[in-house]
């Protein structure tokens, strides 16, 4: 039988047993969706690496007291939310790494004007300037809302399995998420970008 | 206006999760699996630790045996009663019961003496003990008390004469 057609919960009892394949192919399956919520709790794709390898060992070892009260999934993700937690613990002040990479970006963009019309070199730089301002916006947040925002943008999770990552219902989880995008837009709008439609590039560079 | 800029801020929030996995990943946790999983075999598995945990065990079973065999007569105390035992200690002396300590000593003291009992011993072999006459001299104690002797004169009594009645 093909591995991929075999469901979490075979393979699951099947690494329980000992089978190291069983557990590896449940990696690969599966290595996406931590990989990306590491990546939203600590910002630098390396440290990312390193959570989600940590959270796969740590969910191998405690694989006899998965339950299987939620999805594999869910269990795994739990696991990679708290370790990416401590991760983030240790390493600080973690959105300092995305404001990092952008200011390169804001630089480059800093000195062009915003444009009208489309497709012209100026407007794919302001449209570069605008992007590069929203992840300085959403870096800027609470961690809650950040985290919220980014996990539920990822596209990998549903609300029920963020909210069961990060301890919340899904009605906070949906709140924190439209609270993000008002706060985003409310820090756009004093850097001006939100006055004028006419001038706002909104196609991606 | 707002919906537009709803989309790029979830374009842009996605933008910042999409770095790509590190394809060796799967092969990386593997490999540190396969690490891990021998090193903890091996630890119980060493004929180091287990040699002494063998014997350890053998000498724990033989004590145990032996004690059981001897001490079966002497177990006169129900388990409970030695149970009791420390509930002795409780300081309230008057609500003691007065039974509870003389079964509690009864507990113990076979166990004492079942240690010795089960001991198969040789004769001892004393050598007698040879002790030398003394010569004792007699003693002249002079008597404690010394008594005189006293003199009593005689006392002259004179005769009554009693004239008959009437």
């Amino acid at each position: 039988m093909s591995i991929s057609r075999v469901d979490d919960a075979d393979l699951v009892a099947r690494a329980r047993e000992g089978d190291h394949a069983a557990f590896t192919a449940l990696v690969a399956r599966h290595q996406s969706a931590v990989h990306r919520a590491a990546l939203s709790a600590v910002g630098s794709a390396a440290d990312a690496d390193d959570v989600a390898q940590e959270a796969f060992l740590l969910a191998y070892q405690r694989l006899r007291s998965f339950r299987g009260e939620a999805s594999f999934k869910t269990w795994l993700l739990t696991i990679t939310w708290n370790q990416a937690m401590n991760h983030r613990r240790r390493a600080g002040r973690w959105w300092n790494r995305f404001v990092s990479v952008d200011a390169d970006d804001r630089d480059l963009f800093e000195t062009m004007p915003l444009a009208s019309g489309e497709s012209t070199p100026e407007e794919l730089a302001a449209a570069g300037q605008l992007r590069s301002e929203i992840r300085s916006a959403i870096a800027a947040l609470p961690p809650k809302l950040r985290d919220a925002l980014l996990l539920a943008q990822t596209g990998d999770y549903s609300y029920e399995e963020i909210g069961a990552m990060v301890k919340a219902p899904i009605g906070t989880i949906k709140w924190r998420v439209s609270e993000a995008r008002r706060l985003v837009r409310r820090q756009l709008e004093t850097r001006g970008h939100l006055g004028d439609p006419e001038r706002v590039a909104l196609r991606r560079p | 206006m707002l919906d537009d800029f709803d989309k790029i801020i979830d374009d842009v929030a996605r933008e910042m999760t999409s770095a790509r996995v590190d394809t060796n990943l799967a092969r990386r946790v593997a490999a540190r699996i396969e690490e891990a999983v021998p090193a903890r075999r091996a630890i119980w598995t060493r004929p180091v630790l287990l040699a002494p945990l063998a014997v350890a065990c053998g000498l724990v079973i033989a004590v145990v045996v032996s004690r059981n065999t001897h001490v079966d007569v002497e177990r006169v105390a129900p388990p409970v009663a030695s149970r009791q035992t420390p509930t002795v200690s409780v300081p309230k002396p008057l609500n003691k019961k007065p039974d509870v300590a003389p079964v509690a000593r009864v507990s113990v003291a076979p166990r004492q003496t079942a240690g010795p009992a089960s001991v198969s011993l040789p004769p001892l072999t004393v050598p007698p003990i040879g002790v030398e006459a003394m010569d004792v001299e007699t003693l002249d104690v002079p008597p404690i008390v010394r008594a005189e002797q006293i003199d009593i004169d005689p006392i002259a009594i004179a005769r009554i004469e009693i004239a008959p009645m009437p």
